[in-house]
């Protein structure tokens, strides 16, 4: 076993910043969500960059202006929404692996894209596992906020001087501020007026949104459906609620839930759709289930999920 | 006897099984569906269907509806595992003064108070499943005279809230937005994620509620 050290110390937090790893997973019967990182994507790259397990466990900074104090000598990645991360006031590079040393200050600005950041740190951080996750779902009552003081615990590694550092290909990072098309899987059976009218209609990305769902708003609400049954809900989900305005189901939604559902976002656009900045407006396009899930099982064995 | 109506694909890596009714029968076949199907990460008994989702790598949707066609046969067989038939007994505190929609209910449903609180704990309930929130069961058998609509809007509900909407009765386990309209409060922890069980609800487990005083209630840690 490696000794384990306090690294960083939470100077500033962001206003939501949480440890998050993969998830909480078969529990999901006893009514509890599986959280676990809003971009999965960004949370694949950092860990990915440091050679750690995809399960390890990173911070979620959401909106940003976080610092942290290094208090050992750490290797980190940062990736996700592009927050101007700067050491000691020199800007280091998102989607990137670097070297902090002891006394040195990580400094995050707000996000000039996208809306979430992942900082991780290598071998993972160490955070309370609760039924086998770390990820923090505050509306489950499960894990909290980073706050001022929180002093953050890694695995200790001895930094021998032959860091390199790593970087995201360039074609793999997102242009967050591109986003204008979503995928998605339609139902099998689908009224078709219901369908059209979801595809011809431009959304815009509701500020009321969470690690919940996402809210869209439209001119003209789509047509009313009446409610379902309650049954369970996927990541993704679109939920037409009486009002005609969609929502769509993400990490901490609930278990089950008994709006109609029109479709699913394909998972492999998910990283896209919340990093999407409130007011952004977007588009549905059509992908088929297979093609949905060839990609998403390209995902899940390039980052060994 | 279980039989699936029929099936839909939810997701790259979800599918709903309907029944078309049965709450019970489906939890047990869940928990036998949970040491059997291979590569499934979640398995949630709902009030009509089941929800299973799984590891794209592992498994697909063709792959797991024939297998649970396959052991729903077997399941009926050997009629499942045990189903849980435990009685749970929750107090609680119907008033007012944590309840803030009791009075309205009882106005509403032309009902003096007590009439509300003894029609309620008269009354046993079954959990028909658990979801929502951590540890919130659905929980059915509640007379018709006091089935009410929920609220237009949410609003923040107090942990312990005893609630109705429709023809189901629940407990909040923990402070949540909710639409349920609040009859009582039960002092009691119904979600712990450190402890063992972390909640004492299972799909089956009958469920009573004792009527406590404002003293009882307060003994017993429920917070005002």
């Amino acid at each position: 076993m490696r000794e384990e050290k306090q690294h960083l110390k939470v100077i500033q937090s962001a206003p939501r910043m949480h440890f998050q790893d993969l998830g909480r997973f078969g529990y999901a019967h006893l009514g509890i969500s599986h959280g676990g990182p809003i971009d999965l994507h960004a949370h694949c790259w950092a860990n990915f960059l440091l050679e750690n397990n995809p399960n390890a466990t990173t911070i979620e900074i959401s909106i940003g202006n976080a610092s942290f104090l290094a208090l050992e000598d750490s290797v980190i990645a940062i990736t996700g929404a592009e927050m101007n991360a700067r050491i000691d006031g020199l800007r280091i590079q998102n989607w990137g692996s670097h070297l902090i040393r002891k006394g040195q200050t990580l400094k995050l600005g707000y996000a000039a894209q996208g809306n979430h950041s992942y900082l991780a740190i290598r071998g993972g951080f160490i955070a309370q596992q609760r039924l086998g996750s770390s990820a923090t779902v505050v509306r489950n009552h499960i894990g909290d906020y980073l706050t001022e003081g929180n002093e953050l615990k890694a695995h200790h590694f001895s930094i021998d001087g032959s860091f390199t550092p790593r970087q995201t290909p360039s074609h793999y990072i997102p242009d967050y501020n591109a986003v204008e098309e979503i995928r998605m899987i339609l139902p099998p059976k689908q009224d078709s007026t219901i369908t059209n009218k979801l595809l011809d209609t431009s959304f815009a990305i509701s500020p009321h949104s969470d690690r919940m769902g996402i809210n869209l708003i439209s001119e003209t609400p789509l047509p009313s459906l009446p409610g379902i049954i309650s049954e369970g809900v996927a990541l993704g989900s679109i939920q037409l609620p009486p009002n005609g305005h969609p929502i769509l189901l993400l990490n901490d939604r609930q278990t089950q839930g008994g709006y109609a559902k029109i479709g699913n976002i394909a998972r492999i656009d998910l990283p896209l759709l919340v990093q999407a900045k409130p007011s952004t407006k977007i588009k549905f396009i059509p992908l088929s289930q297979q093609q949905a899930t060839n990609e998403w099982s390209e995902f899940s064995r390039f980052f060994a999920l | 006897m279980l039989k699936i109506k029929h099936t839909e694909t939810q997701s790259e890596t979800a599918l709903s099984v309907y029944f078309g009714g049965g709450a019970l029968e489906i939890a047990q076949l869940a928990e036998y569906l949970r040491e059997r199907l291979l590569g499934v990460i979640e398995i949630i008994p709902c009030s009509s269907s089941l929800f299973i989702e799984f590891h794209v790598l592992k498994t697909n949707s063709d792959q797991l509806i024939k297998a649970i066609r396959q052991h729903l046969l077997s399941f009926e067989v050997s009629e499942g595992g045990e189903l849980n038939r435990e009685t749970l007994e929750l107090p609680i505190y119907y008033h007012s003064e944590v309840a803030p929609d009791l009075i309205e209910l009882a106005k509403q449903k032309k009902l003096s108070i007590e009439d509300v609180i003894q029609i309620h704990s008269e009354a046993s309930y079954t959990v028909t499943s658990l979801g929502f929130a951590p540890g919130f069961a659905y929980l059915s058998g509640m007379d018709t005279r006091l089935a009410a609509p929920r609220l237009s809007s949410p609003k923040t509900v107090a942990k312990g809230s005893l609630g109705i909407a429709d023809q189901q009765t629940a407990v909040y386990p923990n402070q949540s937005p909710g639409g349920w309209v609040i009859i009582g409060n039960c002092p009691l922890t119904l979600f712990d994620i450190d402890a063992d069980p972390i909640t004492p609800f299972k799909v089956g487990t009958t469920v009573r509620f004792k009527p406590i005083t404002r003293e009882e209630f307060l003994a017993i840690g429920g917070e005002l």
